[in-house]
């Protein structure tokens, strides 16, 4: 028996060698699909790529309330041309002096109202919050507080009070489907 | 006389799952590519198509404010928005829509530069103060629709 192999061999050794090219071919064509799907994940999200909360967020603080308003129990009647910046500053400001917020809910309804519509399809939470130095608080919010790793945000200065810095952040996350619900 | 090569139709067959291994590679490595391909032309197409609806709406508002204080609805009512949408490369159509969202909703202005049916749309959108008649200062949508024609 000599060493030199035969036509069987030869066979063999080519099916083999064909195996081989099949498997790296199939592993080349795994890691273009993977490459193109992770690819495609990292690519941001047409809504909240088009959503602005920085231009959102001012045009929204310049806005008028829009409503007459007459706070009950305060004393406080408002003619709708107050901007929004100043009825939120006035809501903090009423927080942080330890005023009852709850005169105010209608008030506050109202700028809901009025917020929500510029988000969609995107859900707002509205929040003012104090920074004293020493921390920061939510003094007012509007909306819920469910945050998911995809929101987008913007921040602006409201003003001071009391040696207090008072900001106001907009949060906006994508809508999540209500449990349970048809789709 | 014709002589049976056995030998030569039995190394033919025996090469066969060879081939259609072979084969089978070549035309999964090729569609694939093709495929990835397609996809990053893709994505390229919208990425144009986003910028120029970013820019569009970007002319429309500064078409919209001017260089002055907040406009007023009936200034943004009557703006003329051909110019901007007319400032669109060539192959790519277009609809501009401003409403008024806050305080009423309404419809002020509609610009249409349409050529041909829409397949991949990009849509941008920003929003402007405006005064309204009362001396409310309500907030006014400006929405772009931008495809290739």
């Amino acid at each position: 028996m000599s060493g030199r192999p035969d036509r069987g061999d030869s066979g063999q050794l080519a099916l083999m060698d064909a195996l081989v090219f099949f498997a790296i071919s199939t592993v080349i064509c795994s890691v273009m699909v993977f490459y193109t799907a992770s690819w495609e994940d990292a690519r941001a999200d047409p809504l909240l790529s088009s959503a602005d909360p920085d231009n959102i967020l001012s045009v929204y603080l310049q806005a008028s309330v829009g409503d007459a308003f007459v706070v009950e129990g305060v004393g406080l009647e408002l003619t709708g041309r107050e901007r929004m910046c100043e009825v939120l500053l006035l809501l903090g400001e009423v927080a942080l002096s330890g005023g009852p917020l709850e005169p105010f809910d209608l008030l506050l309804a109202k700028c809901g109202e009025v917020l929500r519509p510029l988000c969609m399809p995107l859900r707002p939470t509205l929040s003012v919050c104090c920074e004293d130095g020493e921390g920061w608080a939510v003094l007012v919010r509007i909306g819920e507080e469910t945050f998911t790793a995809e929101a987008v945000s913007a921040t602006q200065n409201l003003g001071g009070f009391a040696e207090a810095r008072l900001h106001v952040t907009l949060v906006l996350s994508p809508a999540l489907l209500p449990h349970g619900g048809d789709v | 006389m014709m002589r049976c090569d056995v030998e030569g139709v039995g190394g033919f067959f025996e090469d066969l799952p060879v081939l259609a291994f072979v084969l089978a590679g070549v035309v999964s490595v090729a569609g694939t590519a093709s495929w990835v391909s397609e996809q990053i032309s893709d994505a390229d197409g919208y990425s144009v198509l986003e910028v120029n609806a970013s820019l569009l709406v970007d002319a429309v508002v500064s078409e919209l404010t001017g260089s002055g204080p907040v406009p007023s609805t009936d200034s943004v009512r009557g703006a003329n928005l051909t110019a901007p949408v007319g400032r669109l490369a060539d192959g790519i159509a277009a609809v501009v829509s401003v409403w008024c969202v806050h305080p009423v909703l309404e419809p002020l202005v509609v610009v249409v530069a349409i050529d041909g049916d829409p397949s991949v749309v990009c849509s941008h959108r920003a929003l402007v103060n405006a005064v309204t008649d009362g001396g409310v200062i309500g907030i006014v949508e400006v929405r772009a629709l931008v495809w290739e024609a």
